[in-house]
């Protein structure tokens, strides 16, 4: 009997390594993903966080070889289950979609074909993967099983979209999502159209089909609340670059990248009151990002040495690592200082 | 009094699609709908719903962009239905709109400066260019921005907190007294929220600028907002301060939808798994009574005979529609209507006539209460209630006829039949260990737990205490099942040695923890099993941290106890035998005031059975549970009430002729509760 969210193992299914991103404009390359490496377990359910525009779909849709020009993968290495994805032919990537990798999109209600029934859309992913399936009562089975997974009824079956509400809709994308059994699948935004209500329902159903499945999962989002609720580790970015990425329990409650404090004393609460802790947005031209490290700009605990030297993810303990020069052995005393500024406060 | 800055009264808006060729079919957006805002001090009033619920037309209605159905809006003593055009260019320059999309409402070919100038142009701010440069950069502070660092700019330059912070500027520009913003935030990155929202503080408590805030984000509603109205379909289902209200909802929507806003702590974890029911039966259920009976855990038959007024709460200004506080005071109807002139439209007259229709069931309830169905005095809604004072009422209609009874039965005056003493009665719905399977002894600091499938699976295991030792437990649980229900109840319970209960799990939560110490030596003994309605959990783990003890004896199980939380009828309080149709009796006082009954029952014969019963206090915790059992000349339970829902009806055919006994208490969490009636009707032969 396992509990919940320890169902993670060791055995890495994603290892994305120096992935770089850039969007080509007239006015030079704007730097959208820099850099960054990480490691995805088998079992695990990883949410990556930041604010607008600090690349976080971009990365995502790398790692699916879906960057859209002027996009364009400068370099990195991109590995599920052994495959290099960057190495793929545009047919066998076209195999490894849905059934190695398969992705939850943004506004997934939109992203339904209206004119197609819902059994259609999901034989139309079955086929084109497994070929024509000969058997149709055993198809409609395996979609009734699909339904159940994400606590459809199955009488939707032969719907249209426009008869389902949002919450169904978002359900049906998961059970396509799943439908092929990927090793990874990467819910973008998955649940930020919905009311609240809703949205825990397909936040549950989330993590209920990945745990009954068996899958990997990346969780895009930017409601913090969401995330505790649902992800095994979190891994913040900002402007590009990997901040941190730690078991969830560490983000929450001893966050150590002063952007990762940042985030989660913004998150609102309605359990009290507190003073509105007001920041603004991303402030450097993408084009041209500070020297050193990206977050020295707004940081509080910020000196020289931030400006020359460009941190590097520092293991803090197992599977958390911050990319910060606070917690570089050389600058112990600087770190004591900062948290203890940051007590006062 | 003075003139409030905006009234609505009893404001409907209703769209009506098809009805050429096809039926004609109408959505009420917004049913019936009430709000005041005073205009001093200004304050942030909050409208929360889901998507669906109305707060986007409300939205819509203020700002004059759709008429409303009936009723009326009356904005500091104007009703802006009847405006001229000059009247309303007035009434837009005192009320304003923020929208929800910081992208769309920019023209992206043009520097932010733009947005300024057609304001100027469209309201002739000033003339004086140095002057009104001046009231931009003044407007731009306010919002905690500077003009040179955004008025050169694109719209695309600028974050979204800052395009929100802009159109905040631009409205305080025209001095407005009421902003409208429609989920101002929720398009905004999370950590950009907080400098939008010290924009609204700074404009209300700087300024006196009252907003009307539309939004579904709970939580930013909870940080700044003064009133809340939460919406559900249209109608309010509870008002109150934000504080209020989103500390200890009353409204079982509500209550559901706070507890699903997530709680940005990975240690405090959804309760329950919810589900919703079919979108069908959301919205044909809507026509009559309660907006949210198809989805209620705690519906009533009431609740579809009459949409429930506002009930008033504990706390001022706080209320709730819903028959769940039936015994309180029905809120006031908003005050009256404060106009500069008066126009009298039919929709309006049709509003009175509604409100003087509530104002008489008003009074027909205040003369029931007073006739003594109700003895309470007005209670604090957030405390469980431990005193209840009630009185049970049995009348039957008709009597069943013993024509040629063999025995003669039992008369009505005859002394009440003593409890069958030998017999051990025991009660139906609790935890049978004598079902349970045994799974052996739990080692200390290990887990030990299995799944239970079903109601019928109750697992049971043994362990070592010591007497003085303390242990810590830890009950985590997963649920399947109990969807909608905000309420989760695996029974564990921990037996001493004396077979006594030492510990029984807090029902009313899914992650529990509680400190034991032994109070003796010997085997305890842990029963896990299915909820009290008979459905099925999952127990994931129980650690029993502390301590290695010395090993346990291998001991075989004792006798297993009788159930902790039964109605005990050896401690009831006879009350007599019941003669149907005539007696009414009673008042239990507390948890341990228990009522027993005679009744003489006939064989064949068959009744009607029917207990209306009113809870209080149980709020939250989506259950109600009072025992009322009837018990056969054996001892066999042959009839009890389902407790999952507050009316409850049933049918009892006699089997044989003798006393039969009725057992009345409070509920198996100890709680009092409060009986209405008991009816006994002949069946339909």
């Amino acid at each position: 009997m396992t509990k919940k969210n320890e169902s993670s193992s060791d055995r890495v299914v994603l290892k994305v390594d120096n992935l770089r991103i850039h969007y080509a404009t007239p006015q030079g390359d704007v730097i959208a993903v820099s850099d960054i490496s990480f490691k995805l377990y088998e079992g695990e359910t990883l949410g990556l966080v930041g604010e607008s525009g600090c690349g976080k779909s971009t990365t995502a849709y790398g790692i699916l070889q879906l960057v859209q020009p002027p996009g364009y993968i400068v370099h990195g290495s991109i590995e599920v289950a052994g495959t290099e994805v960057l190495d793929l032919e545009e047919e066998e990537l076209r195999k490894f979609r849905w059934t190695g990798l398969s992705l939850i999109p943004q506004g997934a209600m939109n992203s339904l074909n209206p004119t197609m029934r819902v059994k259609d859309q999901i034989i139309d992913v079955i086929e084109a993967h497994e070929g024509k399936q000969s058997d149709k009562e055993a198809l409609r089975e395996r979609i009734f099983g699909l339904f159940q997974n994400v606590g459809l009824p199955n009488r939707i079956y032969n719907m249209y979209p426009h008869e389902l509400s949002g919450g169904m809709k978002q359900r049906v994308c998961i059970a396509m999502g799943v439908a092929l059994h990927p090793t990874v699948v990467i819910a973008d935004e998955a649940t930020s159209a919905l009311d609240v209500v809703v949205q825990r329902i397909v936040a549950q159903t989330l993590v209920k089909v990945k745990d009954e499945i068996g899958v990997s999962l990346i969780v895009i989002g930017h409601d913090m609340g969401l995330l505790a609720q649902i992800v095994d580790r979190i891994a913040v970015m900002y402007a590009g670059k990997m901040v941190e990425i730690a078991p969830v329990a560490n983000v929450y409650a001893k966050p150590l990248h002063p952007y990762t404090q940042l985030l989660i004393e913004s998150i609102p609460s309605i359990k009290e009151r507190k003073p509105l802790k007001i920041t603004e947005g991303i402030t450097h031209d993408p084009r041209n990002p500070p020297s050193g490290c990206i977050f020295r700009l707004r940081c509080p605990f910020a000196w020289e040495h931030c400006a020359e030297v460009e941190p590097l993810p520092i293991d803090v303990e197992a599977k958390h690592e911050v990319a910060c020069h606070l917690f570089d052995e050389r600058f112990e005393d600087r770190r004591a200082n900062a948290y203890a500024t940051l007590a006062n406060s | 009094m003075p003139t409030p800055l905006l009234q609505i009264r009893d404001a409907s808006k209703i769209y009506y699609s098809g009805g050429f060729l096809g039926e004609k079919k109408s959505v009420v957006a917004l049913d019936g709908f009430n709000l005041t805002i005073e205009k001093a001090p200004a304050t942030i009033t909050t409208i929360a719903g889901e998507s669906g619920s109305g707060k986007t037309t409300l939205a819509n209605l203020v700002l004059g962009f759709i008429k409303l159905t009936s009723g009326k809006i009356i904005f500091d003593g104007e009703d802006i239905t009847d405006m001229t055009a000059e009247q309303l260019k007035v009434y837009r320059r005192n009320v304003q709109a923020v929208f929800q999309d910081p992208f769309g409402v920019y023209n992206p070919f043009y520097r932010i400066d733009h947005v300024f100038d057609l304001v100027n142009n469209h309201f002739s701010l000033s003339d004086n260019r140095s002057e009104y440069r001046d009231m931009v950069e003044a407007g731009l502070n306010v919002v905690g921005l500077y003009g040179e660092d955004v008025l050169r700019k694109y719209p695309h330059q600028l974050s979204g907190g800052q395009r929100q912070r802009i159109m905040m500027a631009r409205a305080y520009m025209i001095k407005p007294r009421l902003i409208v913003a429609d989920e101002p935030v929720s398009m905004v990155d999370a950590s950009l929220r907080a400098s939008i929202l010290d924009a609204m503080l700074r404009l209300r408590d700087d300024h006196g600028i009252s907003f009307l805030y539309i939004t579904h984000d709970l939580s930013t509603a909870y940080q700044i907002g003064d009133q809340i109205y939460m919406l559900y379909q249209g109608t309010t289902a509870e008002r109150g301060t934000a504080l209020d209200v989103i500390d200890a909802p009353q409204h079982p929507y509500v209550q559901l939808l706070i507890d699903s806003v997530p709680v940005p702590d990975p240690t405090d974890k959804w309760d329950v798994d919810i589900s919703l029911p079919s979108e069908e039966e959301m919205r044909t259920a809507a026509s009559q009574g309660c907006r949210y009976y198809p989805r209620c855990p705690h519906r009533m038959d009431r609740c579809l005979e009459e949409q429930p007024p506002l009930y008033k709460m504990g706390k001022p200004k706080h209320e709730a529609a819903c028959y769940l506080y039936e015994e309180n005071e029905i809120a006031p109807i908003e005050p009256p209507l404060l106009e500069n002139r008066v126009i009298s439209t039919a929709a309006f007259d049709s509003g009175r006539r509604r409100q003087r229709e509530r104002i008489a069931v008003a009074v027909l309830v205040v003369i029931a209460l007073a006739l003594g169905f109700f003895v309470g005095a007005s209670r604090q809604p957030e405390t469980v209630v431990e005193t209840v004072q009630e009185t049970v009422v049995i009348t039957a209609t008709a009597l069943p006829e013993a024509a040629a009874p063999t025995e003669a039965p039992p008369t009505a005056t005859s002394p009440p039949a003593a409890a069958p003493e030998s017999q051990a009665i025991v009660p139906a719905f609790v935890v049978e260990p004598e079902g349970a399977s045994d799974k052996g002894s739990i080692a200390w600091g290990a887990d030990a737990v299995g799944e239970i499938e079903d109601a019928d699976d109750r697992h049971l295991y043994t362990f070592a205490g010591y007497e003085g030792a303390t242990v810590q437990l830890k009950l985590i649980t997963g649920g399947r099942g109990l969807s909608g229900t905000g309420f989760y109840a695996p029974l564990a319970t921990i037996f001493g040695p004396d077979a006594q209960v030492v510990l029984a799990f807090d029902r009313a939560r899914r992650s529990h923890s509680g400190e034991l110490t032994f109070p003796a030596d010997g085997d305890y003994q842990i029963v896990i099993g299915a909820d009290d309605r008979g459905r099925g959990v999952e127990v994931y783990t129980i650690t029993i941290e502390g301590d290695e003890p010395a090993a346990p004896a291998a001991t075989p199980m004792p006798t297993l106890p009788p159930p902790a939380f039964a109605v005990e009828p050896a401690g009831a309080v006879d009350k007599g035998t019941i003669v149907l149709g005539e007696d009414t009796v009673n008042e239990i006082e507390d948890a341990s005031d228990r009522h027993l009954y005679g009744l003489e029952g006939i064989a064949g014969t068959t009744v009607d059975i029917k207990l209306i019963t009113g809870g209080r206090g149980l709020s939250g915790t989506g259950f109600y549970a009072p025992l009322a059992t009837i018990y056969d000349p054996n001892g066999e339970i042959v009839f009890y009430f389902d407790r999952a829902r507050r009316s409850n009806s049933g049918s009892l055919t006699f089997a044989e002729t003798g006393s039969y006994q009725l057992v009345i208490g409070a509920d198996d969490r100890g709680r009092g509760v409060e009986v209405y009636t008991i009816t006994f009707e002949p069946a339909d032969a």
